[in-house]
This record gives C-alpha cells, structure tokens and sequence, in this order.
C-alpha cells in the first residue's frame, strides 16, 4: 500500500516536473525583495498596484517576499526564434493567398502543410477580407422540388412551373448552425462553378438521401440589396435531376443554356461540347429544359 | 549551464532577445486566457445543436463521406494531415455503431465546452490566495496543462469539420496555441513571490505580433475588393437580407455619409487601433494605447453586428488586449547572478 502511494507520488511528481518545471536548460532563480535590483523593486510594486490586477492577487503581493525569474538560455532562445520567425513566414503567406497567390507562395504553403493543416493555422483561402460584393457574398439556399402524389421519378420533368421549396438553415445567422449551412451551400456553387459537378453532388447527396419524394434540386444565390438586375439574373448556381437506381441515389447536373461564342461542333479528338470534364466522377449533363439525360 | 548562457536582456542588449524572452509577470495574460476559453465553450457549444445532422453515419459531414469527398477532389494528400482524434475514433470503430456515432461527437463537444470552463473558471479561481480551494500538485499539474490541451481540443474538432470551418478557426487556433506557452501565475500566492517568466513575454509578443499580422492582412485584404474603395463595404455586410443578425433597411444607416463613413472607419480603425495599442506606455501616449484598443473593439463591434462574423470579431476583440497586457512586467531583469 505504501509502496503504491510513493509510485503514485513519484508518477505524479515526474508528471509535474514534465509539463510546469521548465527545460534544465532554462534557469530558475527565487531572489528575495531585498536584493533586488532598485529599478525591478520598483516595477514590480507597479505591475502589483496595476487595475489589471486581481483583487486577490494584489493583496497577496503587496509586499511579495521574493521574485521569482525564469530565463532561458540562449542556445533555446536562438531555437525558439527561428521557429517563430517560420511560424510568421508562413501565417503571412497563408492570409496573403486569400485573395490569390503567385506561384511560389503557392510552392511554400505547400511545403507547410503538415504543420500548418495540423495546427489549423492555415487560412486555406477562408476570407479574411469580411466581404467583396461577389456572388460569394449572396446567401445560398438549397431548394427541393418534390413528386406529386402518385407521380413516378421517370415522369417528372423540369418545367418552368416546378415548385421550389426551400431548406432553410438552422438558427439564426453568424451562430454555427447557419454558418455550416451557408459554407456548405457555398461549396457547392464553387464546385459547380468550376464545372466540377460530381464533387457538387456529393455534398448535395446526403441531404436528399432518405428522402424519396425529391426530384430535383438547385442551389440559389439570394439577391442582396446591393445585387445588380444582371447579376440576380444570372443562373442557378447548381441544379440537379434526381435519379435513382435500386439503393444509389445519383445527381443528373443540369447545365444552363448559355450564348457563347464557343462553336457548337467539337474539334475533332476532343470531348464533345456539354461533356464533364475527364477526371470528374459522376457527373452527367442534361437538356436544361426537360433534364433528360444526354 | 553557465550563467554567462542566460540570455539576460540587460546585459546583451539584444533587443530581439529583449522583445521575446524578456521574463514578464506570469498571470498577465489570465484576462487574454479567460476571454478566449470563454469564446471557445460558446464555438463548442453552438455546435452542439446540430451535430446529428452534419455528422453522424450518413450525415453531409461524416467522416465517410468527407473523405470520400476530399478524395475524389485530389485533397487526399493534404487532408492526411487534417489529424483529429475524432476521424481516428471513426476509422478504429469503422463497420460498428460505434464508428460515426452522434453520442461520439456530443462527448467531444462537452469535453471541449468542460476544458474551456476549466481554462475560464478554475485556473483563476484557483489563484485565490487563501485557503478556500485545495491546493496541490494534481490541481496545479491540471491547471498548467488545461490550456494546452483546450488547444489541441480545439484543433481536433476543426481539422474534423475542415472545409465547414471559416476564418474564426484558424485565428482561435493561433491564439490559443500562443496562450498554451504562458505558464499559469503559481497557486501558492501565500508565499508573497511574484514569477516573473519568459514564456509569458513569448506568449504575449506572440499574440500581440498574431494580431498585428491579421489586422495588416485584414486590411489589405479588404482593399483588394472595390466595395472597400467605393464606400459601400460597410453596406455590403449587411447586404444578404436573409443572412444578417440585425437589418438596417429604412434606418439612418442608408444615408450615404453615414454608411460611406462606417466604411472609412472599418478601414482605418483596424490598423489605427493596433497602431495606438503599441505605443509604449510610459507617458500620455498610455493614454493612446487604452484608445488603441478601443478603437478595435469598437471595430469589432461594427463587424459582429453588421456581418455574421461574430467569433471572427469577439476573437479579435480579447486578442488585442495582449498588446497592453501586463504593463508592469519586469523591463530589466534581475541580474544574472541571482540564485537559487
């Protein structure tokens, strides 16, 4: 029984020495009062006097007895600087690419993945700007469009008179629930955006998943009150046909026709026009008007 | 170890050594810490309400799907290092109930919310100099590692939500990662020591350098974006009728000056504030450095109201304190000839 009790307190103690007793290389001293230097005396019945104090605290170390300095070494400090100075480089060069980066920032911040991705230091090109009035500022919303009773999925067609209806986020804007929704939605008209609408779909997947009754789906952009006519008119930012096949649930991306100054017939070799890019799972285009498959 | 090896700023003069490893009062940054455990338990505890949603087994967020996800879009060597103990948990227990389970991610929540209590409520409370609270290793032990391990708490849960994290993540993770290296003020205050300590002065520079850097780079952000130049950046925040906290439509704000105005100071105050708050502190530009600081809170206020950006502003708003914290740290040291 004793000799647990003393493990338990040598345990204990190795613990504690571990983490709250500085590195054997770092100087500890205790001095008292008296033989401190005048002008560290002094400083030191300043910072104790201070507002920030704790009540507590300031009356304990009216009269403080002694002072205890810990210093480190300079073989530490040396260490300690350099990866400081790295651990700037990087934070700079991480908040500079989010508006764009050059190609040898791209190089470095790649370098520092595995301490910047662990750490979660890493801005990722998150927004550090607050807002620049582009589609990204709009609030996305998922919408539904359901079967009508007794209506099969092969029957339902993508008409202008389809009924929307909207998902709607959870809790009110800037807590957690409303912004999960709103980055999510935002992904997808990224993704859908850069023509990459098998990632979009899924992310869209799992939300209409258990849910036989949808048909189709889209992702708007809100207008804002600063939203032009030309930009409200734009299209959709991800629609979709739902298909499915015994369990599996597939996402039909429907593209909006466009003007373009692309002629309509391929080049030989290349994929013919409307076709997803290589490299892109899943994905399928569909006439825009009935959503049948191409 | 040599004496002669201590860095003793007084000595070497070195005035990089001086600015990061001169030994300052350790409990300066007691508020800084508080405010930020504080922050974390409302992030933890905001998350709690839909988490059966996002990411339990089938969820839009699970760990399978997000992989899966992560995948296909080519992030898979870089989402190697996205460590959580959470997708650990999900790939051990990967076939079982256990494996992507809303009970799994609920403990790791109020895990979370309990770690930042201890940080915000026990750690200071526990300095009280009488002899009301225990006192003893386990409880000094547990204090110098809770914020340590809040950050890596902290770390966990946002490396799992990835690309559902915003800009609030990384600035929380930075700043407490800086808090972590500041040692807990000691408990026995009955002995009438003050510590003064250079991982305190490290800890310190490294949040007030964090906040200075985001500050700087907020703001040159900001100005790459037309609306910040034309006088509508301000309005632009609180443009998305549907995703805002509080509506200005019909009220003064839509009066050109005032909101043309709100932009100018959204501009300038960021870096102005930061600016003041490092003024030294001698003299009247003290003065100057209260103003700083409250210049950015006023800032940070604007934003939470205007925008969504609520953790983002809060987290600004208790980081730039560290700027002026603990004014009465120890500007020389004690000569290196002091002894145990």
């Amino acid at each position: 029984m004793f000799g647990e009790a003393s493990l338990a307190s040598r345990l204990q103690n190795a613990l504690y020495e571990a983490f709250f007793v500085p590195n054997p290389s770092v100087s500890m001293s205790e001095i008292p009062r008296s033989e401190l230097p005048a002008e560290v005396s002094q400083e030191v019945s300043v910072s104790n006097a201070g507002p920030d104090e704790s009540e507590s605290q300031s009356a304990s170390a009216e009269t403080p007895d002694a002072v205890a300095v810990r210093s480190v070494s300079a073989t530490w400090a040396g260490m300690i600087s350099a990866a400081v100075a790295l651990h700037f480089v990087t934070l700079f060069l991480s908040y500079a690419a989010t508006v764009d980066m050059s190609d040898m920032q791209a190089r470095y911040l790649n370098a520092a993945i595995p301490y910047s991705r662990m750490t979660h230091f890493d801005a990722d090109q998150r927004r550090l700007f607050l807002g620049h009035n582009n589609s990204q500022d709009q609030p996305h919303r998922l919408q539904v469009a359901r079967l009508r009773e007794g209506q099969a999925l092969s029957d339902f067609k993508l008409e202008p008179g389809v009924e929307w209806e909207t998902v709607a986020p959870l809790g009110p804007a800037g807590l957690a629930g409303n912004d999960r929704y709103s980055r999510w939605m935002r992904w997808v008209s990224l993704l859908s955006d850069s023509e990459r609408s098998g990632l979009a779909a899924t992310l869209i997947g799992p939300f209409i998943r258990f849910d036989p009754t949808v048909a189709a789906v889209r992702i708007v952009r809100l207008p804002t009150e600063l939203t032009t006519v030309e930009q409200d008119a734009r299209p959709v930012a991800y629609l979709a046909r739902v298909t499915r096949r015994e369990d599996q649930l597939h996402l039909v991306a429907v593209r909006p026709r466009a003007q373009t100054t692309f002629a309509r017939a391929a080049d030989p070799g290349e994929p013919p026009s409307g076709e997803p890019p290589s490299g892109d799972p899943g994905i399928k285009s569909a006439d825009p008007e009935t959503g049948a498959e191409q | 170890m040599s004496q002669a090896d201590h860095v003793q700023s007084s000595q070497t003069g070195n005035a990089w050594f001086r600015f990061w490893f001169q030994p300052s009062r350790a409990g300066g940054l007691d508020r800084v810490r508080q405010g930020l455990a504080v922050i974390v338990a409302v992030y933890f505890a905001s998350a709690w309400g839909d988490l059966s949603l996002w990411y339990s087994y089938g969820g839009p967020a699970s760990s399978t799907n997000l992989s899966g996800f992560l995948r296909d879009a080519g992030f898979a060597e870089e989402a190697r290092w996205l460590i959580s103990p959470l997708f650990l948990w999900d790939s051990l227990f990967q076939g079982t109930l256990w494996a992507e389970a809303t009970w799994v991610y609920q403990l790791y929540v109020l895990i979370g919310i309990a770690l930042a209590g201890w940080v915000a409520l026990v750690i200071p409370s526990s300095q009280v100099p009488t002899e009301k609270l225990p006192r003893g290793r386990v409880l000094r032990l547990m204090n110098s590692v809770a914020p340590l391990l809040l950050w890596i708490w902290f770390v966990g849960w946002a490396n799992r939500i990835s690309i559902l994290s915003s800009i609030a993540e990384p600035i929380l993770s930075v700043s407490l990662a800086a808090i972590a290296i500041a040692p807990v003020a000691p408990l026995d205050a009955s002995k009438r020591f003050i510590a003064l300590h250079w991982r305190n002065t490290l800890s310190r520079r490294l949040l007030s350098c964090q906040v200075t850097l985001i500050a700087v780079m907020t703001t040159a952000t900001m100005l790459a974006g037309r609306c910040w130049w034309d006088g509508t950046g301000a309005y632009v925040l609180n443009a998305p009728a549907e995703d805002r906290l509080i509506s200005v439509r019909g009220t003064w704000f839509e009066v050109p000056w005032v909101y043309e105005s709100t932009t100018m100071f959204l501009v300038i105050a960021l870096p102005l504030g930061i600016f003041l708050a490092w003024q030294r502190a001698p003299t009247q530009w003290n003065t100057a450095r209260q103003w700083g600081v409250a210049l950015v809170w006023v800032w940070c206020l604007i934003v939470a109201l205007l925008s969504q950006h609520l953790i983002y502003a809060a987290t600004i708003a208790v980081i730039c304190t560290a700027i002026i914290s603990d004014t009465g740290a120890a500007k020389t040291a004690p000569a290196s000839d002091s002894t145990s």
